[in-house]
């Protein structure tokens, strides 16, 4: 079902989706059994779950990861490869951050997968239709979470809108390899969203960028994090499990 | 798609439908007594005149980690029908999977061994235990990604629904 070979800038469209699916899929199950209340639990470790599943579709897509094996490919290449945003790879250590970017990565992800609904043909044509058909379950999260807890409190607000301005200084990394037309459609939806939970998003959507425009550079606190996921395989790349 | 053109002969007929069999068998890792075959789960069987069966299964969703214990099992109960030299299975993107491909067997034992229900048409549920029409939801996130939690507000018992 792999497509023998793929244009490479489809390609390179793919492995960002990609290692964007596996950091953030990886960054939710830090939540499993820590979220909290038990329905937060149980919605990061789903969601965690479809990215992680996600990942490894796409991966298998590429010509790349076919050729070294996916696990090889996911996890044991030089930090400078991967392709994923610093939103992806961000260590959210407080709840709001996971939530606020969980919704703002899924808003960006679902117009990623639509690109390549309409952009590529099957197999990947179709993967992208099926993924899009999981993701409403994301969107529906954070919709239902920030719609009460944005205009809860004070304190709700002004943590939830730090951490909201916190991401959107990522977005020039983020788009930087797609064409502009997608950035501004999730600006417009952010935008939106945030009006419709009561929080005024034009000054939010020009926070000064404090991530490159190059997704060829790591976030701060990957290597620790690339460690960790790595840390079983490392000690024996040969083992079959 | 494509092997699927060429004209069945009988023998690939009788042996398609001897893997079509041995796939009965097979159950669902999450629910141990229901056939993928009634969950929907088999989308395509083809097996070529020497032998070579080739099955195409859509998962309920892409990340479920039960893939690759399924294909496993799928593998090892076509590979001793008699006439069958070798097997692929292969995860099909497309169709996607919905609750409408399970069957009533499969709605049937969901309710009585699992309390699971299937939503119907209409977006209503019928509670497993009682028959009531009174199930509200409750959480979108189940014990698994394949499950939401609702409520029987007549036997007040918890429901898992499957989507």
């Amino acid at each position: 079902m792999n497509e023998p070979s793929m244009d490479p800038p489809l390609a390179a469209v793919v492995l960002a989706l990609a290692d964007d699916e596996h950091m953030v899929g990886a960054r939710h199950t830090a939540w499993i059994g820590l979220g909290p209340f038990l329905e937060e639990d149980l919605a990061f470790c789903s969601i965690a779950q479809d990215e992680l599943g996600h990942a490894i579709a796409l991966y298998e897509m590429l010509p790349a990861a076919q050729a070294s094996g996916i696990d090889a490919f996911g996890l044991l290449r030089e930090p400078s490869a991967y392709r994923s945003s610093w939103l992806a790879e961000w260590e959210c250590t407080d709840w709001a951050d996971s939530l606020v970017r969980q919704w703002l990565y899924d808003r960006a992800e679902t117009l990623r997968w639509e690109w390549l609904r309409e952009m590529s043909s099957p197999p990947l044509a179709d993967l992208a239709a099926r993924a899009l058909s999981e993701e409403s379950f994301h969107l529906a999260h954070a919709e239902h979470l920030l719609c009460r807890v944005m205009p809860s409190t004070e304190e709700a607000k002004r943590r939830l809108v730090a951490s909201t301005s916190r991401f959107l200084g990522m977005s020039d990394n983020f788009w930087v390899d797609l064409d502009l037309g997608l950035r501004q459609q999730w600006e417009q939806l952010v935008a939106g969203d945030l009006a419709r939970w009561g929080v005024e998003g034009t000054a939010l959507l020009n926070t000064p960028q404090v991530a490159p425009a190059d997704r060829s550079v790591r976030s701060p606190g990957f290597d620790a994090f690339h460690a960790e996921l790595t840390e079983v395989v490392a000690l024996d790349p040969s083992a079959i499990w | 798609m494509t092997d699927l053109a060429a004209g069945p002969t009988v023998e690939t007929r009788e042996l398609t439908s001897a893997v079509r069999t041995a796939l009965g068998t097979v159950t669902d890792p999450e629910y141990p007594d229901i056939s993928i075959v009634d969950l929907g789960l088999v989308e395509q069987v083809n097996v070529t005149p020497d032998g070579h069966a080739t099955v195409g299964l859509i998962p309920t969703f892409s990340s479920c980690p039960a893939l690759a214990m399924i294909a496993t099992d799928v593998s090892s109960a076509v590979e001793v029908v008699p006439g069958i030299t070798d097997t692929s299975v292969i995860w099909l993107s497309t169709p996607v999977w919905s609750v409408d491909r399970t069957s009533l067997t499969a709605r049937r034992q969901l309710e009585s061994s699992y309390t699971v229900v299937l939503r119907r048409k209409d977006g209503t549920l019928r509670c497993p235990v009682c028959g009531s029409d009174q199930v509200g939801d409750q959480s979108m996130a189940g014990p698994t990604r394949c499950r939401s939690v609702a409520w029987c507000e007549t036997c007040r018992n918890v429901v898992e629904v499957m989507r």
